[in-house]
């Protein structure tokens, strides 16, 4: 398990995390959403090892990360910014790692190499953005890392390249309960793959549930109703948001789906259908407070 | 699935070999192609030997080549070398890409350190390596290689890469950016050097008799110049040696502790320093004021010769407000480049008043140090118990005395008299000038010159002084209470003139070698006598010293250096035994020949007869007025 706790990071005055707090639990894929400069790629190097924290802890499975060899050795990262040697090929980097990570997998490295289609002794320098990003998949994965830390991981892969990568990453959780936190500024792409999700804007954590307790506490529902004018709502129900077209009523109310179609039938509707909210969604009516934050997450 | 037992690798690994072999691999044409060029030596040896046949190179020879190598070349190159594979090494540092990748690793930063100190260490070493052995192969072939100068030799060179690998390391630990690192790298091989002669230069526009001129009293701070000063060959009579070869040591070891403070520093070090030209916060003050201070050291000077020497005239001592004003102005100026450079933005005038006032302080202080000479520089003639020498400059004469003899007494006390007449001495020469005057019978009364004293302390310092002074034909002859007429003492006197002829620890008069001027062919011409003639002539040269007539005092006179057209030197070489190199060394006597030397050139007329006959008829006469006019 990763846990972050009340992490205080300043950068000649300004406060690029501001008494951060994340859990990210073992096995699995962990979301960090925020719009540009709330701090992904900060604590995303805080729990690499690459800054130390002004205040708080970083814990890998309950050890401080900074200068810590034995915990680091259980985490791979790809930044945004992925370095490699200028005069380096894929091979040599592929040695370089080697020497550095305990598990790294050779059998892996041949066996990506069709997944890849890269040629190994290409200079990576010469390469394609893609490509490039491509080469640090391919060699972190072989690392065979506890933790795989990602960020904007598939920024400038195509379609198809996106998916493999995902698929590759989604079998590495199941097969060896890899655990994955995922950093990007645009929620939809995160929604497919994520099971937990955490929004980061100004430095802070906003928000950090599971999607399925996300999902299961928040309900659209569309209704129908006899006359012109809708009922009143029992006094209870937290609704978020209501909206209609024509006769056709839209609720976002906090509760289980099977609860509120309850709580309302005894108003009789002529139609009522609980609708799946999209993560989107869900944090727009969640985060209503945080307008920019959503916006920029969102659009 | 146990991560932990098969992920945790040992807590206490100090030494990564894949990161080692991939510094050598990514920077191999630095260190092979510096190691290409060096082969040429081995090359040029052989095909030399082989063209000679080996048969006239002595071992000796080859010696003597090597420690020139050790002290003349290495020193000058490594300096360079350890620049350029410093900045490679730990160029991870100055790239935020890099050094998230770097210390993304399961590595410790000391793992790190010691890894990359290794393979930097490991450039630097190996051209040695290369060369050193292709040259020790070719020597071994032909029967004449030294191994004990050869083992030596590498000694110090491992000694020397240490002490410049530390140093470029430091740098590289103090800055996140390759640019910086190289400046600091060698600001910090001569900032003590170029700060000795700043102050000396400031110090000697205000405070009489300071002299404008480089002390070397920290030179051992400003590591490559200490070394080509101190770290040297000499002959002790059948081969080269070194010496100064302590230095070398006590550098090396300085290194092994300037390491220890890099891996502290690397320690402490912030990542997000990457690219910052100081990338410890504590430093960043330092870094601030120290530009600030040289730069109003340095262009505060040349900015006072602009706005205030040039258009008002120049002084032998400068005005302490204008030259204030001209320091603070450049002193902010350099105040303000730092904070740009620090802040990597232009924008750094706005809600910073405590700088430039902390700035303003420092200026104010300085001037004040100095102007009122806080110091005691002034003031300060050395105690005699401390000086092992004093050597003295002044008009024509330059010798030195020993700190126990009494001619050193007697140049303090002129020295001290000189103190005492600060005020008459800076008020005839505080305007710039000061005229030669002449009496009515055309006799020159008054005239001015430069005296220089340096004190060499037995601590190894010295004290220099400079004084322009006045002096005056009546105080230079009758007064005896003046500084003119001590330093007359002092310097043309009994006690100077005896010590100008007897050596210090000469004991075996050797030879004698003589340059005269021949007025009939125009020429110079050279004479060499030994034993028995250069004993006479150096007898002769003895009568003078004793009869006071060894030299002319009369510096007032207007034909002073005319000399009647005698003119010419005499070098007498004496041998003696020395305990402290352990061989013989030579000790030589230098005279100028002067009119008022009846005896020298008695017996030089006998010795060198050709010097004589070279003289023209007035000389001749002048020279030898009974015997000229006899004979005619």
């Amino acid at each position: 398990m990763i846990e972050v706790k009340n992490v205080v990071k300043t950068f000649d005055g300004f406060r690029a995390l501001d008494d951060l707090t994340m859990t990210v639990p073992e096995g699995a894929i962990y979301g960090l959403v925020g719009p540009n400069g709330a701090g992904k790629s900060t604590i995303i190097r805080h729990l690499t090892g690459i800054y130390r924290p002004d205040s708080g802890q970083v814990l890998v499975d309950g050890e401080g990360v900074y200068e810590n060899p034995g915990r680091k050795a259980l985490l791979a990262a790809i930044p945004d910014d992925w370095y490699y040697f200028p005069s380096a090929s894929v091979v040599d980097m592929m040695r370089f790692y080697r020497g550095f990570y305990p598990r790294f997998d050779g059998e892996r490295y041949e066996k990506f190499k069709e997944v890849f289609s890269i040629p190994e002794k290409s200079l990576i320098r010469r390469l394609s953005k893609g490509m490039q990003k491509q080469v640090a998949f391919w060699l972190t994965m072989c690392c065979r890392p506890k933790y795989l830390i990602l960020d904007e991981p598939v920024d400038g892969l195509d379609p198809v390249m996106r998916r493999q990568v995902w698929s590759l990453m989604m079998a590495d959780v199941s097969e060896y309960g890899t655990t994955v936190l995922v950093s990007s500024h645009n929620l939809r792409e995160l929604e497919d793959v994520c099971d937990h999700v955490g929004i980061l804007s100004r430095g802070r954590v906003l928000l950090e549930r599971s999607l399925s307790d996300l999902q299961e506490n928040i309900v659209k529902l569309q209704a129908v109703w006899k006359d012109q004018e809708p009922p009143a709502l029992p006094g209870d129900l937290e609704v978020l948001h209501t909206s209609h077209v024509g006769r056709v009523y839209t609720y976002i109310i906090r509760g289980a789906a099977r609860v509120l179609e309850q709580r309302l039938a005894p108003l009789q509707p002529l139609m009522l259908e609980a609708l799946p909210l999209s993560l989107e969604e869900i944090f727009i009516y969640e985060l209503g407070g945080e307008h920019y934050a959503v916006k920029e997450i969102v659009l | 699935m146990n991560w932990e037992v098969s992920t945790m690798p040992s807590k206490k690994s100090y030494f990564n070999p894949a990161l080692y072999r991939k510094n050598l691999s990514r920077f191999w044409p630095l260190w092979g192609g510096v190691s290409l060029v060096g082969c040429v030596a081995p090359l040029y040896m052989l095909l030399t030997l082989l063209s000679r046949g080996g048969a006239y190179i002595q071992m000796s020879s080859v010696s003597s080549s090597i420690y020139a190598l050790v002290t003349i070349l290495i020193p000058g190159f490594l300096l360079v070398y350890a620049s350029l594979c410093g900045v490679l090494t730990w160029g991870y540092l100055s790239n935020a890409r890099s050094v998230g990748l770097y210390h993304t690793l399961p590595v410790s930063r000391t793992c790190l350190f010691f890894t990359s100190l290794a393979s930097g260490l490991t450039m630097m070493l190996l051209p040695f390596l290369i060369v050193g052995t292709l040259s020790s192969l070719v020597l071994l072939c032909f029967g004449i290689l030294p191994l004990k100068t050869v083992a030596w030799a590498a000694v110090l060179v491992i000694g020397m890469c240490v002490l410049f690998f530390s140093l470029i390391t430091l740098a590289a630990m103090v800055s996140g950016n390759s640019f910086a690192v190289l400046a600091f790298y060698y600001l910090g091989n001569f900032l003590a050097a170029i700060l000795d002669w700043l102050l000396s230069s400031f110090s000697s526009g205000f405070l009489f008799g300071i002299a404008n001129s480089y002390t070397g009293r920290v030179e051992f701070f400003s590591p490559v110049l200490y070394i080509y000063n101190h770290f040297t060959t000499y002959y002790d009579g059948e081969a080269y040696q070194l010496s100064g070869t302590w230095c070398i040591g006590v550098y090396a070891l300085v290194g092994i502790v300037l390491l220890a403070l890099s891996l502290l520093l690397y320690r402490r070090r912030k990542s997000e320093s990457a690219g910052d030209v100081v990338a410890q916060s504590w430093l960043k003050p330092i870094f601030r004021y120290g530009v600030a201070l040289l730069s109003g050291l340095t262009l505060g000077q040349v900015l006072y010769t602009f706005v205030y020497t040039i258009p008002f005239g120049a002084s032998r001592y400068k005005s302490i407000v204008p030259m204030a004003v001209c320091v603070l102005v450049t002193a902010l100026l350099g105040y303000y480049v730092a904070s740009m450079l620090l802040k990597k933005s232009l924008r750094v005038f706005r809600g910073n008043w405590q700088g430039p006032l902390t700035t303003a302080a420092i200026v104010v202080i300085l001037c004040g140090c100095v102007s009122f000479d806080v110091f005691g520089s002034v003031s300060y003639v050395p105690d005699l118990q401390e000086v092992d020498d004093v050597i003295i400059s002044f008009y024509d004469r330059s010798f030195s005395a020993s700190g126990d003899s009494r001619l050193a007494q007697e140049i303090a006390a002129a020295h001290r008299a000189i103190l005492k007449d600060e005020a008459y001495i800076r008020s005839m020469t505080s305007d710039g000038g000061y005229a030669y005057t002449m009496d009515e019978s055309g006799v020159q009364e008054t005239m001015e010159t430069t005296l220089y004293l340096s004190y060499r302390m037995k601590d190894g310092t010295m004290v220099q002084r400079r004084y322009d002074m006045p002096l005056v034909r009546d105080r230079w002859y009758n007064q005896p209470d003046t500084f003119d007429y001590l330093l007359r003492q002092a310097v043309y006197g009994p006690e100077a003139s005896d010590a100008a002829v007897t050596p210090v620890l000469g004991d075996t008069l050797d030879s004698l070698y003589g340059e005269y001027w021949n007025n009939d062919t125009g020429d110079v011409v050279t004479f060499n006598l030994t034993s028995d003639g250069a004993q006479r002539i150096y007898d002769g040269l003895l009568a003078d010293a004793a009869a006071g007539t060894l030299y002319d005092d009369d510096i007032f006179r207007y034909d002073y250096y005319y000399n009647n057209g005698i003119s010419g030197n005499l070098e007498f070489s004496f041998r003696y035994w020395s305990e402290e190199t352990m061989s013989r060394e030579v000790e030589f006597v230098r005279v100028d020949l002067s009119p008022t030397m009846t005896n020298t050139m008695a017996a030089l007329k006998e010795e060198v007869p050709e010097w004589f006959a070279g003289l023209s008829e007035a000389s001749q006469l002048s020279a030898f007025p009974d015997t000229v006019s006899a004979e005619t």
